[in-house]
């Protein structure tokens, strides 16, 4: 499939209140995105978000009976197949940028995104940016397990509103972080964003610390507002393409709806030039593809694993016995 | 394996099953009983055989059961002490 057959989507998601509208306010009056179709989806039976973007009526829709990621996952659907067969009446369109009701679990609708295979051209999900309130963030992760599950999704973490605050408070980042060390932390004065955070090519990164930063943050931790936090694993031997899906399918069966996010490079011994890339939502899935070339200089398998009750010990440990145990059954099939 | 691999694969599983604080481990080499709010008894065991490795399951006073992985080991494991955790099943989208 080429590029051009693809439409990129950019979801925008945050705690009420974060500056969400105020962003894509901010981003639609840019030239380089006057091609860019917006969903807003508003919790409630008035909408009002869409009054405060200034955007012709046919670029936006609005899904204001509900909350997208509750009830409205095929209204999603319908809104994308709307779009798309406006685009093939001529209304020209190259991005569509997705804004969520404040109290949304970005999972469901990343999945749904994923999951997708009708549409066409295909909607690919590019990004997922997420707002937090540098004044009211600590507080809003600290009560409402919906921000902390926001955060943990997150591509791009947005601190907002930091002109009100002197500092961003430290704590505030490091609480990020330990919800989601993948995510990359960027600040906007007044609504405003580089507008390569929309449109830069966007690299699947992973990792954003060494192993022995990793242990130092989670002793840091000890007073964490979330019980939602990530792990990194490293790994330096190459693993058998079976052993994967077997580790990804026992991380499911025995983490549930506790593995929020699974995202890296895997080292296959099959394929050593070219990582595996791995990225899970819940329980659903990217198919996995293979990058062309290592992004960092070791090759070792990186994965992030975002969820509850999840420890780092323990997932190596099941790598490992996975691992041994294809190696094992390799061998005896060899003989 | 290592005895200290076995004792973290059972304790780190107890622990996303979220029934860790309720259970009692003894753990010696490659083998751990576990008590369960003092009524459900479990030994699990991994084994190294000339035809391969092995777990091994036992309830008090049941029949055992061998599984020949960790996985397999471990989905039993839950239906003895947490026969009603919802599980999750992997699902490769395909997208392309």
């Amino acid at each position: 499939m080429k590029q051009s057959e693809f439409i990129p989507l950019t979801l925008i998601t945050g705690f009420l209140g974060s500056g969400k509208t105020t962003i894509i306010k901010n981003l639609l009056q840019r030239e380089e995105l006057s091609k860019t179709a917006v969903i807003i989806n508003e919790f409630g039976e008035i909408g009002l978000d869409h009054h405060f973007i200034e955007t012709s009526d046919e670029d936006l829709v609005e899904l204001s009976t509900g909350c997208l990621c509750c009830v409205m996952r095929g209204d999603l659907q319908e809104a994308i197949a709307r779009l798309l067969t406006k685009r093939e009446g001529g209304w020209s369109f190259d991005r569509i940028i997705l804004e969520t009701t404040g109290m949304a679990d970005p999972a469901p609708i990343i999945q749904s995104l994923v999951l997708d295979k009708i549409s066409a051209p295909k909607v690919i999900l590019d990004r997922v940016l997420v707002t937090v309130d540098s004044v009211t963030g600590l507080k809003s992760i600290s009560e409402f397990e919906e921000c902390s599950r926001q955060v943990a999704f997150a591509d791009i973490l947005l601190l907002t509103k930091t002109d009100l605050v002197e500092s961003v408070e430290g704590s505030l980042e490091k609480e990020l972080m330990h919800i989601n060390n993948n995510a990359e932390i960027f600040k906007s004065d007044f609504g405003i964003i580089d507008l390569e955070l929309v449109l830069g090519e966007y690299k699947r990164q992973t990792i954003a610390f060494t192993e022995n930063e990793i242990d130092k943050h989670s002793h840091s931790h000890s007073h964490s507002h979330s019980d939602i936090m990530s792990v990194s694993l490293y790994f330096k031997k190459p693993i058998h393409a079976v052993a994967l899906t077997l580790f990804l399918e026992l991380l499911a069966e025995v983490l549930g709806s506790d593995l929020i996010r699974l995202k890296g490079f895997v080292y296959i011994k099959e394929a050593p030039e070219t990582p595996a890339v791995v990225h899970g939502v819940q329980h659903i899935f990217h198919p996995i593809e293979w990058h062309q070339s290592w992004p960092y200089e070791r090759k070792e398998t990186q994965l992030v694993l975002i969820g509850r009750n999840i420890s780092l010990p323990w997932v190596r440990a099941i790598l490992e016995t996975i691992e041994e145990e294809v190696e094992e059954t390799t061998r005896q099939n060899e003989n | 394996m290592t005895p200290e691999r076995f004792a973290t694969i059972i304790s780190g599983t107890l622990k996303a099953w979220g029934v860790e604080d309720q259970c009692v481990l003894r753990t010696e080499d490659f083998s751990c009983l576990i008590t369960l709010n003092s009524n459900v008894f479990v030994e699990i065991a991994f084994e190294e055989q000339p035809f391969g490795n092995i777990w091994r399951l036992r309830e008090k006073d049941q029949k055992g059961s061998v599984h020949p992985s960790v996985g397999a080991a471990l989905k039993s494991l839950a239906l003895i002490l947490c026969p009603n955790r919802k599980v999750g099943r992997v699902v490769f989208a395909n997208q392309k």
